[in-house]
């Protein structure tokens, strides 16, 4: 098992040399120090992802002085690099030559084109939070509307990937073995960097459930990883919220997360954009299981059951302007005379 | 004149091994690779005259240049030139493998061995004849048509030559968006560099760069397809999978590309060098 985690990690590491090298030979030359930036930047985050016992400090080191040198010029370049939505329309041309490969080239076109946007859309996500890592770390503010743009062009692209993540199967043995060799503390680590390795993982589910070695539903999230998770909005959620709920982008809806303010239960909220839609609320008890039936209010408004655990405000209008009017958003599960309290996490 | 099709006859292959079945075939990988953006745009950097001969940033010239092939008689006889240049750049990375050793039978397709050269290019071969030649990661794949499969059986490539490039109609008009790059924007348009009716010049180190560049995306692209079939096949095989590529950094490719200048490139060449006759 070590060696195939080993493996994994020689593959990225040994590229980091010829990836640095580079980049000081062409940051003078526009347009290959754009993609070289957003090489050095994935490199460097992908490294950061695996477990540290398996990267050799020289190879970290490396990258480590390259970006503490061009720092922001790598970050600035990141941005102009990447191209979200034409990474989409990649996808959608995908799915057309996926349904209609049926010779043995085709087949092989296929596998590579999956594995090629599986991969590109890791690199994409690792090199925006390297650079949004050198523009906190450095208070560039300069920075920040175009890796907000980004961001959002980046939450499409999750979106459009929490679609129809088969279409990425091809790439499942690869995603495998990557997966293999992330650090286990990933999340306390670093949560952001933790939020790119969710693509590995619904793939896994994805493959799993494809091949029949997993039936049950991916698990909520566990207290320790909530706790990791207080402070951050991340698009690994929306992934989950599209597994459940079918197809959801962040132009749709926007999951929110809340908890217990005693920690004894937790759960998705998803709220759609359109102010006609319906909220959906699942909420479950710490050990995962969904809540028995209960009253449940949000913000004062009153769910209206969907099974057990699982509500919904009819009108998402009513859900935002109780949230508006209200300056500590706080929800509330009342089960037979109980009342107990938790907040949303924005 | 009928296109002349190359054959190589180096140590690297176990016979003479013909560059492409035949002249419709070698036509189609011409235009499926060497002249179909955006993996032409690589192309135009490896091949030496290709992207002064053609006003390859403008898709009308290319399409115009791509359909003249299919038209005329005999089809491909004016691109002798092109189709040279591309076998070249194919007999080369088939015989590097040589002093490389990256070359690999297909473990999913026994019969296909392939061979990565310092170029970038992957060239597919069996034991008679290149299947394809291409840059790998940087390849398009057919444009479905309405109604029909993603294949480009039944349609002319009279009508339209460059099938992963555009649908079209009859009369040479676009019917569908050209096909996505991906993630990776194409700083290089938006730089002006090789835009029409601008010239391209950049300093020899400059070349030699964006040579490499296309080396670096190419093997990094067959790494993580060699590294996706050996963990695929992990537990089927008794043996490691196929060697991996060495991702060179530019100083090591930039020696490697030097070894190759200096060597023949396959026996024919050899003995045209010594003054023999095939």
């Amino acid at each position: 098992m070590k060696a195939l985690r080993q493996e994994a990690v020689d593959l990225i590491a040994s590229e980091a040399h010829a990836i640095v090298s580079t980049w000081k030979r062409v940051k003078g030359i526009a347009d290959l120090a754009v993609h070289n930036a957003v090489d050095v930047l994935a490199c460097w985050g992908a490294l950061r992802r695996f477990d540290p016992h398996l990267v050799r400090r020289e190879t970290l080191q490396e990258l480590d002085d390259a970006v503490r040198e061009d720092g922001e010029l790598l970050a600035r370049a990141v941005p102009e690099g990447l191209d979200p939505d034409e990474w989409i329309r990649a996808v959608e041309e995908l799915a057309i030559e996926t349904d209609s490969a049926t010779e043995a080239g085709s087949e092989r076109d296929v596998e590579e084109r999956a594995l090629r946007l599986f991969c590109e859309l890791d690199d994409a996500d690792l090199a925006a939070w390297g650079a949004r890592y050198v523009a906190g770390s450095r208070k560039s503010a300069s920075l920040e509307e175009p890796l907000e743009e980004l961001m959002r062009g980046l939450a499409r692209c999750w979106g459009a990937f929490a679609n129809d993540p088969s279409l990425f199967l091809p790439a499942a043995p690869y995603a495998d073995g990557l997966l293999s060799a992330f650090r286990k503390d990933l999340l306390r680590f670093d949560p952001e960097l933790h939020g790119t390795s969710q693509k590995f993982r619904l793939l896994a589910d994805v493959n799993a459930r494809t091949s029949g070695s997993l039936d049950a539903d991916p698990m909520p999230m566990s207290r320790e990883e909530w706790e990791a998770m207080r402070s951050l909005r991340c698009r690994h959620e929306l992934c989950y919220a599209a597994k459940e709920k079918g197809p959801i982008t962040p132009l749709d809806a926007e999951c929110l997360r809340f908890q217990a303010n005693d920690g004894s239960w937790y759960g998705s909220l998803v709220v759609p954009r359109e102010a006609s839609g319906k909220v959906t609320i699942g909420v479950y008890e710490r050990d995962g299981t969904r809540v028995a039936k209960g009253e449940m209010r949000f913000l004062g408004l009153p769910l209206v059951p969907v099974a057990d655990g699982e509500g919904e405000i009819s009108r998402a209008e009513d859900f935002k302007n109780a949230r508006m009017a209200n300056p500590d958003p706080g929800i509330e599960l009342v089960r037979g005379n109980v009342a107990s309290k938790g907040r949303i996490e924005w | 004149m009928t296109l002349v099709l190359r054959e190589y006859n180096g140590r690297a292959a176990p016979g003479r091994l013909s560059v492409f079945r035949d002249v419709e075939t070698a036509l189609e990988h011409l235009c499926d690779h060497v002249l179909t953006w955006p993996e032409g745009e690589g192309w135009a950097d490896i091949l030496p005259t290709y992207r002064d001969r053609i006003g390859i940033a403008r898709p009308k010239a290319r399409f115009l240049f791509a359909t003249n092939l299919w038209k005329e008689a005999p089809p491909g006889s004016s691109c002798q030139w092109l189709y040279d240049e591309y076998a070249d750049a194919i007999v080369a990375s088939v015989d590097s493998t040589t002093y490389t050793g990256w070359t690999w039978i297909d473990p999913t397709e026994p019969r296909d061995t392939l061979a990565f050269g310092p170029s970038g290019v992957l060239v597919i071969f069996t034991s008679s004849r290149v299947r394809t030649a291409y840059l790998p990661g940087r390849g398009t794949p057919f444009i479905a048509e309405e109604g029909s499969s993603a294949s480009f059986a039944g349609r002319s490539r009279v009508s339209n030559p460059l099938p992963r490039e555009s649908s079209r109609t009859a009369e040479g008009k676009p019917e569908a968006e050209s096909p996505s790059r991906g993630m990776r924007r194409n700083v290089t348009e938006r730089s002006g560099r090789g835009s029409a009716g601008t010239p391209w010049e950049v300093r020899d180190e400059e070349r030699l760069e964006r040579r490499y560049h296309i080396f670096k995306d190419c093997a990094r692209a067959v790494r993580k397809v060699m590294r996706n079939a050996l963990y695929r096949e992990r537990g089927r095989r008794a043996q490691r999978g196929p060697l991996e590529i060495p991702l060179l950094d530019l100083e090591k490719w930039e020696e490697l590309v030097g070894l190759g200048a200096g060597r023949p490139q396959s026996q024919d060449d050899e003995r045209k060098e010594s003054g023999e006759s095939p």
